[in-house]
């Protein structure tokens, strides 16, 4: 069954629609994640769901019943937001208790959901503490808290990590997934950090100017993205692109030459895109091969040693400055700035996109390619 | 240009305003120098004449022969002197009437124009008042509220509603002042409310609205709350004030009738420049004065004025 459901929803303010004609359907228990660059709508849309912001058009369906209309207390959501939303003059008890002692709950009801929250999230020795006496991390568990006491239908989380520190956000990553793992609650999850797209998703929304570009799990959108869009969005370091003329097809096979005279041949259905076609083709920085001749050659600009590989930035012939092609060396890599590079791409590993931007359906994954190996 | 800029340091050196960046140690000089024109206009306006009051409140000085030393005996008198404690309980009772309806009014309108109507122009309208000084304020209602001449006793005729005469009624008096004073004061109290109610992040509201809050709880459980800071500050400098209230009374009523408005400044005025006492009027002064350091000290301690959650 799907705890929400949108159809058709729209955004508008005044004459400027933002949020163009909406359908999504997120299923009971499902971690949801909209990903976007900012400015997507991915916000606006879940404060929609909210009940922070009006639709303009459609409906929205919360735990089967209609709730566009409804106000945000009826809606059955809980919302753990970017700055925490704590009330700062009330103590983390009060935090936790405000919307259970707004609903007239018991004190004993009160005290046993805020005490099983505070233990589940650590946080009963700083019951009584205000906010200013606490760190990001646990200011952040709060609002979870928070949200949780009120047992909702579906929880909204607003980039509730994004004022945290880089370890800090990592240890709140993993506490959200134990916590969608032991409640088993329905959780959409508002990012522009696909990294906690990818880590916490059962299912990633990548949104784009106020419509959806693709829904799927993460390594259907990373192995399989729909378009230019969100092939360059998932993944990090970013997919490359290069621009090149479609030769032909054989077999499963198709042949694209590159802008320097380079073939390739990728494990791509090129359906009806005739021979002669401008296409893109993708390459993820993992899916290149160093080889010793041949290939795509560049000079090597800049080299990150990050431990457990080596990323190396290659300046191509006909490219420019600023398009670097990013490469994924082993970690042991012996290259160096100046060094030039040979480049092969392995037919699993190339994408290719018309000159719409669409992608062409790729025949095998890495996955599929290594145990058919 | 940022490039020949830098080009040109790399060359030059530090150039030369970097040069004469004050050095930590100087740090508290320049603070003095800026802090140094109102320093001087504190002390030639504030604290010399506050010295030089306190210095008359004992003596005889009657504004025509040389001030006599008379030692506490302008206090002796003063605690004596059923006028004093008189118009004491007429200014206690102006300062109860004002304040709590003012603040009351001001706190509405704030809110109304913080979470309903975020106009500009209403913004203007209800400061507006505040805009006229005391003395036109007190004609304009003097007039209005004139008993036969007034257009609201002929309102009130007209829905056959009685007429009241305001201003000439022993009964009345204070509480038109009062109202006079809520009028004009009112929008100021407003902004500086709505100024505070500004501050408080939105997402506490939207977390409160998901939390089930009504208008009414998030006004009392955040709002109220979090505008500790500003409440001290509106409430210590509308309660001083309406304790110095005098304009009014003095276009008004002149402390009449039946001294029903006459109160402690007036009192002081008409010590000073109708019976010429300068000292006991000083005295009076110095006593308003400790009642309203008194009065600000403990409303500050009692609200930790000088903590607010919201930092």
């Amino acid at each position: 069954m799907s705890d929400v459901v949108l159809r058709q929803v729209r955004k508008a303010y005044g004459s400027i629609e933002t949020i163009h004609g909406i359908d999504l359907a997120v299923e009971s228990g499902e971690f949801v994640v909209f990903v976007g660059p900012s400015g997507c709508g991915k916000s606006t849309l879940l404060r929609m769901i909210a009940g922070l912001e009006d639709i303009t058009s459609g409906e929205l369906e919360i735990a089967g019943v209609r709730a566009d209309t409804l106000p945000p207390a009826r809606r059955q959501v809980a919302m753990v937001f970017q700055s925490y939303a704590l009330y700062p003059h009330l103590t983390v008890f009060e935090n936790m208790a405000f919307g259970l002692t707004l609903a007239g709950e018991s004190r004993d009801v009160i005290r046993d959901r805020v005490s099983r929250a505070a233990q589940v999230l650590q946080l009963s020795h700083l019951l009584e503490r205000k906010p200013k006496a606490l760190s990001g991390g646990q200011r952040q568990r709060v609002a979870i808290g928070r949200a949780i006491v009120r047992k909702p239908a579906v929880f909204l989380f607003d980039e509730p990590l994004s004022n945290l520190d880089a370890s800090l956000r990592v240890q709140m990553r993993i506490e959200i997934a134990r916590l969608h793992a032991e409640m088993q609650a329905t959780m959409i999850y508002v990012t522009h950090d696909q990294v906690e797209a990818m880590t916490l998703a059962d299912k990633i929304v990548v949104l784009n100017k106020g419509g959806i570009e693709q829904v799927g799990s993460p390594l259907d959108l990373y192995h399989h993205p729909r378009n230019l869009f969100v092939a360059g969005f998932i993944g990090s370091p970013k997919m490359n692109f290069l621009e090149g003329v479609l030769q032909g097809t054989s077999g499963e096979l198709a042949t694209v030459t590159l802008a320097d005279g380079t073939p390739l041949q990728l494990a791509i259905d090129t359906g009806s895109t005739a021979p002669g076609t401008r296409v893109t083709v993708g390459v993820r920085p993992e899916h290149f091969v160093a080889v010793a001749s041949g290939g795509l050659a560049g000079r090597v600009l800049v080299v990150e040693h990050l431990g457990d590989a080596t990323f190396a930035y290659v300046d191509v012939p006909g490219r420019a400055q600023e398009e670097l092609l990013i490469v994924r060396l082993p970690a042991n890599s012996r290259t160096r700035i100046g060094d030039t590079l040979h480049l092969d791409v392995p037919v699993y590993g190339g994408h290719l996109f018309d000159t719409d931007g669409h992608a062409l359906r790729r025949l095998v994954t890495e996955d599929t390619d290594r145990a058919a190996a | 240009m940022n490039d020949k800029l830098q080009a040109r340091e790399r060359r030059a050196g530090p150039i030369p305003w970097q040069a004469a960046l004050p050095r930590p140690g100087k740090d508290t000089l320049v603070a003095w120098g800026m802090v140094l024109p109102a320093l001087i206009g504190f002390a030639i306006f504030y604290a010399y004449p506050l010295l030089q009051a306190v210095r008359t409140s004992f003596t005889d000085w009657n504004l025509l022969s040389a001030p006599g030393w008379v030692g506490w005996s302008n206090y002796v008198e003063l605690w004596q002197d059923d006028k004093f404690w008189h118009a004491l309980k007429i200014t206690a009772y102006y300062v109860l009437l004002n304040i709590p309806l003012q603040t009351a009014l001001g706190l509405f309108l704030a809110a109304a124009m913080d979470r309903l109507l975020r106009s500009v122009a209403l913004r203007a309208v209800v400061l507006f008042p505040y805009l006229l000084s005391n003395v036109l304020v007190a004609m304009i209602w003097l007039w209005q509220l004139d008993p036969t001449l007034g257009w609201v006793n002929h309102a009130l005729d007209a829905v056959g509603l009685s007429s009241h005469a305001y201003f000439s009624d022993p009964d009345e008096s204070l509480l038109t002042i009062a109202g006079v004073n809520i009028w004009r004061h009112m929008g100021l109290v407003a902004l500086l409310f709505l100024a505070g109610m500004q501050s408080i992040p939105r997402d506490l509201y939207e977390a409160a609205a998901i939390d089930g809050a009504s208008e009414w709880q998030m006004f009392r459980r955040i709002t109220l709350p979090l505008l500790r800071p500003v409440m001290v500050f509106v409430l210590v400098t509308s309660v001083t004030g309406s304790l110095q209230i005098f304009d009014t009374v003095a276009v008004a009523t002149a402390g009449g009738p039946a001294e029903s408005t006459r109160v402690l400044v007036y009192y002081i005025y008409e010590n000073a420049f109708s019976y010429y006492r300068m000292g006991y009027a000083s005295a009076l002064s110095v006593v308003l004065c400790l009642i309203m350091v008194l009065y600000t000290f403990v409303q500050m301690r009692l609200l930790n004025a000088n903590q607010s959650d919201l930092a």
